[in-house]
């Protein structure tokens, strides 16, 4: 019990929760009334992310720089403390780190799915039953804000945890940046789950006018989403600066494990875009505490007395839009690489055009940021732009199509093996096709008209985020399982997690799409029972409980197997890849004997290997 | 491998006939009834769309299925699959292909799309937006109405606003949707052309009355909203003088998507009885409910909350009410019974 109060965790909460207390004390002494009012508000929230930083841990070693004192990064718990103490603290370690990112994302992901069924049941009938629209409106907003901070923990974990083992290296290339980009969520989803709590009605785009006028949840809201965010831009250029400066030798570029590239390619968007919702959520906060003007035409008292010009809603949904659609690329991107990764171990084949797909990955980061006016087209925006916008979008499913053709090419004439990782693999095949199939109609000025803000685009968005990030990152789990634990899951178990969870999002998915196209509006506490819907709806809430019972027995998997599973061989699937020839657990140092790369990635069964150990005759011979 | 590829083709062509004559075929299944001229155009591209969808669909799922049956390996085999590492030539062709396919699909898009937006009307509409109603407008026969009433066959600009946030003006049948948004005009075209009653509903999530957010939409001949026009005018001309008449109007209009009159509480508080009502609030101050009450909580409605309910009445009444409507509201209220 000692050990949990000293946890990095523990002191950092305790830390919010006096700088939050400490920003409304100082709040009140400035004459404020009520701390649920935006300015004491936005000051306590601001103080307590700061406080969270002083008391974990997470910035003490540069506060030491600054006093003069250099202490190396620790590589092991510190003297007294268990093993585990290492996971709820500040720890340099990436693939500590790694592992703090995972289980984040499935607590986050499974928090956010809990939710949902709380407004499914509501929605199963027509009819206001239980949820008052204040509280619908809130749980739906969180639901999605708070799944997406999931998805982005979750991208981190497979990012920080592989990419150094897969280029040869020891840790990335800033280990105390990598620990900050983690624990920074923390005090950022606190925030979130304080909204929750003071309600905001916006939904997670967080919309002015509506944004201004809303709840005070709106604030730790908005400013929650602005911390997170600094999260993705560390650890992108973490990641960049890892991948520029740390591969091992004889590691070209087109001899890195695919998989890199998609992180590549998932950095570049995640390092320059993110910017852009903070900026936009910044701006709301100022409307809302000191009353500017930048997105309301009323002119405000304030804004008068500044000779402000009125403002424009639609600058929000541009600023807003222009991170928010490449967001997706960063939710997806790494998943695909993880079909990319794991098919040739499945197949015992090459991947088919490795190069292609490599490509196929900048060039879907790099459109990817020409087509954020897609989400505008009912807008009001210009005619020109909707225009632009939709040539840009549809050109976004050449390079996902190249990636699919050459998956069906890694396949062909392939001997496949079907365990869990693979089963996830192929349902991500599916589930994605049918969410990016599921696009072009959305991307079509006219039909969007029709399509725009209804359960057609639910439907999308959760077939291409099931497919391109959640049965992906369940793949890479249960993959990389036996290598961070040294122990095997269950595979009947794995099955029964597949085979539950497949058949149910296929009725979700269709069941909303179908719902959408017959008039369903999203963002509704109560729907018209004359559409015809509620049976779909019904059906859709079934099924969502299905999946969240294949969750938790996933998640009892993973607990059960970590402790009782049977131990695991060093490399069970037979990889070629760098961190299967090393032992599992992995070693705290990674690769004792530096590796040096002397093939092709996935050159299954041919005899030259893609990386052997450094030896000094290996050393002589180059 | 030949004999194989013939195989899995057979069997992607099989389930894009299936699969196509699915959408193509039945594509009514997929949508609700169609009444404009606009909304044609628009689900003429959507049953392409379908089509496409369901065609490449089959195309990936089949190659995957037959290499899912074909090519299985046994666990404790060690032989690898083919040693291929890709092709150019097929590279070429897919990139080609659904480069062509998304090209012209843009370029039909774009088409329909300036079709649907062309600038000539027959009938302007005036709509404006608010938390949670709707108001239209009839420039041309001075007239406004709580309801959308449209003739058949004449193409209608929408010239839309909001007075707070956005909303957005959608009819399902109608197909084409287009945001309101404060501070700016927008526009939307539509020639209905199935007589009915429709129901127009807010498409964009603005507060809590936003999923009761309707509008009633009747569209009828020509010669029956020529009548319809011409009643219209002489009733407002009427009600100039009937202010209970106005009030209760304006009470439906404005407040009966968030208020009872019957007792029942809904989004706010039931309004029955109201005049000289003990009132709880939220800060625990109890007070007596009159006509100042009344219209400060109309024209300020933050500045009580009653308790237990949220704070979200709008405060737009201010801009939206004119001072007879306001004063028939309150005469209105005023007045109902116990």
């Amino acid at each position: 019990m000692r050990h949990v109060l000293t946890t990095g965790l523990v002191r950092g909460l305790l830390g919010q929760v006096v700088g939050f207390l400490l920003g409304v004390q100082m709040a009140r002494a400035w004459g404020a009334s009520s701390w649920l009012e935006d300015g004491p508000l936005t000051w306590a929230s601001t103080l307590s992310v700061v406080g969270f930083m002083l008391a974990s841990g997470m910035v003490s070693d540069w506060l030491g720089w600054l006093a003069g004192r250099f202490e190396p990064p620790r590589h092991a718990a510190p003297p007294g403390k268990p093993r585990w103490w290492r996971y709820f603290s500040v720890d340099y370690d990436h693939k500590i780190i790694g592992v703090q990112y995972g289980v984040t994302a499935l607590v986050l992901v499974g928090l956010a799915g809990s939710v949902a069924l709380i407004f499914r049941a509501e929605l199963s009938k027509p009819g206001i039953d239980s949820l008052e629209p204040a509280v619908f409106n809130t749980l739906i907003g969180w639901h999605g804000i708070v799944m997406i901070a999931g998805i982005l923990t979750g991208v981190a974990a497979m990012g920080n945890y592989l990419v150094p083992l897969m280029l040869g290296a020891r840790d990335m290339a800033f280990p105390r940046l990598n620990a900050f980009a983690y624990w920074i969520n923390v005090p950022g989803v606190m925030l979130v789950v304080l909204a929750l709590f003071l309600r905001w009605e916006t939904g997670w785009t967080g919309y002015p006018p509506l944004g201004v006028q809303t709840l005070p949840g709106a604030i730790p809201f908005y400013l929650g989403v602005f911390v997170v965010g600094f999260s993705s831009i560390l650890g992108a250029l973490n990641i960049l600066a890892t991948v520029i400066g740390m591969r091992a030798p004889g590691m070209t570029l087109f001899r890195m494990p695919i998989f890199v590239w998609s992180m590549v390619a998932t950095s570049i968007i995640a390092l320059t875009a993110t910017q852009l919702i903070g900026l936009s959520f910044v701006l709301v906060v100022l409307e809302r505490v000191f009353g500017m003007t930048f997105f309301s035409p009323v002119l405000t008292e304030a804004a008068q007395a500044m000779a402000a010009p009125p403002g424009r809603p639609l600058l929000f949904q541009h600023l807003f839009w222009f991170y928010s659609h490449p967001a997706v690329y960063v939710f997806i991107l790494p998943g695909l690489g993880i079909i990319s990764e794991l098919l040739p171990v499945f197949a015992r084949k090459p991947l088919f055009g490795y190069k292609w797909i490599a490509m196929a990955s900048l060039a879907i980061a790099l459109v990817g940021f020409l087509v954020w006016g897609h989400h505008m087209f009912t807008s009001g925006m210009s005619d020109v732009m909707r225009v632009t916008m939709m040539w840009t979008t549809l050109l976004v499913a050449v390079p996902t199509g190249i990636k699919f053709f050459n998956w069906l090419g890694t396949m062909w004439g392939g001997k496949l093996t079907f365990p869990t990782p693979m089963l996830f693999v192929l349902g991500a095949l599916s589930i994605f096709l049918i969410g990016g199939l599921s696009g072009p109609p959305n991307g079509t000025v006219s039909t969007d008209l029709f399509l725009h803000d209804t359960y057609w685009i639910v439907g999308h968005f959760h077939a291409t985020m099931f497919g391109g990030f959640v049965y992906p990152y369940i793949a890479a789990i249960y993959y990389w399982f036996p290598k961070v634990t040294g122990r095997m899951y269950n595979e009947t178990l794995g099955k029964v997690h597949f085979w539950l969870m497949t058949p149910a999002f296929w009725t979700m998915s269709l069941g909303q799409m179908l719902a959408g196209l017959w008039g369903m509006r999203r963002r509704i506490v109560d729907y018209d029972p004359a559409l015809g819907v509620e049976g779909l709806q019904t059906a859709v809430t079934a099924a969502a409980h299905v999946i969240f019972l294949a969750m938790l027995i996933f998640v009892f998997n993973l607990a059960w197997s970590a402790v009782r599973g049977r131990v695991a061989a060093a490399n069970p699937w037979k990889s070629r890849s760098p961190e299967f020839q090393i032992p599992s657990p992995v070693p705290d140092e990674n690769f004792a004997v530096p590796v040096v790369v002397v093939g092709e990635p996935y050159d299954y069964g041919q005899p030259q290997p893609y990386v052997t150990f450094a030896t000094a005759t290996a050393a002589a011979d180059d | 491998m030949k004999k194989h590829f013939l195989r899995a083709l057979g069997l992607v062509l099989t389930l894009a006939a299936g699969l196509g004559w699915l959408t193509y075929r039945h594509f009514d299944f997929f949508v609700p009834r169609l009444a404009s001229e606009e909304g044609a155009v628009v689900d003429r591209l959507l049953r392409v769309h379908f089509f496409l969808i369901a065609v490449i669909f089959a195309l990936v799922v089949g190659f995957a299925v037959y290499s899912v049956w074909a090519f299985r390996g046994r666990a404790d085999d060690d032989e690898p699959g083919l040693n291929i590492h890709g092709h150019g030539g097929l590279e070429f062709l897919w990139t080609v292909i659904p480069l062509g396919i998304v090209l012209g699909l843009s370029a039909v898009g774009v088409q329909d799309f300036l079709f649907l937006r062309r600038s000539d009307a027959d009938l302007v509409v005036q709509v404006q937006a608010q938390q949670f109603s709707w108001t239209f407008f009839y420039p041309e026969y001075d007239i406004s109405s709580s309801e959308l009433w449209l003739p058949t066959g004449r193409r209608v600009k929408f010239e839309m606003t909001s007075l707070d946030v956005i909303h957005s003006f959608w009819v399902v049948e109608f197909r084409i949707k287009e945001d309101t948004v404060p501070g700016m005009t927008t526009y939307a075209y539509v020639t209905p052309q199935v007589e009915g009653e429709y129901v127009l509903r807010c498409a964009e999530l603005c507060g809590s009355g936003h999923a009761r957010m309707y509008g009633t939409v009747k569209v009828v001949s020509p010669a029956a909203f020529e009548a319809w026009v011409a009643e219209q005018q002489a009733a407002q001309r009427a009600l100039a003088g009937d202010a209970r008449a106005r009030g209760e109007q304006v009470f439906q209009q404005y407040c009966a998507v968030c208020h009872t009159l019957d007792g029942s509480p809904s989004i706010g508080p039931s309004l029955q009885g109201l005049l000289g009502r003990e009132v709880l609030l939220e800060d625990g101050r109890t007070i007596t409910a009159d006509e100042a009450y009344i219209r400060e909580s109309i024209l300020d409605p933050q500045a009580k909350i009653v308790a237990g309910y949220p704070p979200v009445m709008p405060g737009t009444f201010q801009q939206a009410l004119s001072a007879e409507d306001l004063d028939a509201l309150v005469q209105f209220l005023l007045q109902l019974d116990e």
